[in-house]
């Protein structure tokens, strides 16, 4: 009975996810609140007596990725301590390829010495991304968001909308990075003005930028 | 016997010679802002290296600032991140050849730990490139070097 529930749950936040070539919410920080929602929902559901308490389904929300972005009020939420931080700026839902190569990102960031977290921008970092990427840097520079207090290094990029209309979109590729060493309000790395970013593959090959996080994340001597 | 012999050494020299066609070097002007003095010029002196290295590939001019000043507008921006097309234009047209695929113009201090980088590819905008408080040694360098070359590359045509 509660296993029925939580597949119906489940379906309902794929099918609010999943339509069309791209999924509604974005990022993988999204799936992971929907996922803990209606994981959430249906523990509520057992709590008010509305499942069979014998047919315990092997789910519990420790099963879910951690979530780091409340979606809602697209506020961030803090990053785990010691945890690098990679926030997507986009406004549009990711393309299922897209969604694939940021799956691959996420396996890198795993492997990785520095453990590092890919999470949707709240307002307040998509706005601080805006900032630093204008023609000139911030004057003055704006403090960072307080849910970077922990991350050893924060890494900023926008997924660019799309080109084509649908059924034959394509990818457009990341928007130029931003990269944050806190306390520090200082960006230890922008590119700016017209400058490309990279693929979600070119991040994590050989000379990507995250090829970079150990140097980028250590104090210079 | 004498005519397959012929046609035999021409398709043996066309294999051999690399197919080239459609093909040119990126053409740029690397500019030293100067500002960072002896280890300034090293740091110069290691981007320069990675586009040596490149070869055939990239066809590297070499410019101190105060060389191509005269081509400059008057007064300058403090910084070399604030340069716009309109510094650079000047020095991208050259006599009787099509204008160099992109001016690059860095200012790199390493003992401040500082690298600003303009790159001025086409007509439409420059790229730029901010390092802060990371020790600016060679694997730096090259990426650095590598982002460059990336950010020239834009409009580059045949």
């Amino acid at each position: 009975m509660r296993r029925g529930l939580i597949g119906i749950a489940l379906a309902l936040v794929a099918c609010k996810s999943g339509g069309g070539e791209g999924r509604a919410g974005g990022g993988a920080a999204s799936g992971a609140r929907d996922a803990g929602a209606a994981i959430a929902a249906v523990d509520a559901a057992g709590a008010a007596g509305a499942v069979d308490a014998g047919d315990v389904a092997p789910v519990t929300v420790d099963a879910a990725p951690p979530t780091v972005d409340a979606g809602a009020g697209r506020a961030a939420t803090p990053t785990p301590p010691g945890v690098v931080r990679l926030v997507l700026v986009h406004d549009v839902p990711l393309l299922r390829s897209e969604e694939k190569a940021l799956q691959r990102v996420t396996s890198a960031l795993a492997r990785g010495k520095l453990k590092g977290t890919v999470v949707d921008a709240g307002d307040e970092e998509a706005a601080l991304y805006a900032a630093w990427t204008a023609r000139l840097p911030p004057e003055p520079l704006p403090p960072l968001p307080a849910a970077w207090a922990d991350a050893p290094l924060v890494i900023v990029m926008r997924v660019d909308p799309p080109s084509g209309v649908e059924p034959k979109r394509q990818s457009s590729g990341l928007g130029p990075p931003v990269v944050f060493r806190p306390p520090s309000n200082d960006a230890v790395f922008v590119a700016g003005g017209s400058a490309t970013g990279d693929s979600f593959d070119g991040l994590i090959a050989e000379g990507g930028l995250l090829s970079m996080l150990a140097t980028f994340a250590r104090s210079a001597p | 016997m004498t005519r397959a012999a012929l046609i035999a050494t021409a398709l043996i020299a066309t294999a051999a010679a690399p197919a080239r066609a459609g093909w040119r070097p990126l053409e740029l002007m690397l500019i030293d802002a100067g500002q960072g003095g002896a280890a300034g010029k090293r740091c110069v002196d290691r981007v320069a290296a990675y586009f040596k290295a490149q070869g055939e590939d990239v066809d590297l001019v070499r410019r101190d600032l105060a060389a191509v000043r005269g081509k400059l507008p008057a007064t300058l921006p403090a910084s070399v991140l604030a340069w716009t097309d309109a510094e650079t234009a000047a020095l991208r047209t050259r006599k009787g050849d099509d204008p160099l695929d992109a001016i690059v113009v860095i200012d790199c201090r390493p003992d401040a730990r500082t690298l600003d980088v303009v790159i001025d590819p086409t007509p439409d905008g420059v790229a730029t490139l901010r390092l802060r408080a990371v020790a600016l040694d060679a694997p730096v360098l090259e990426w650095v070097a590598r982002r460059i070359q990336a950010a020239a590359y834009i409009g580059f045509e045949l």
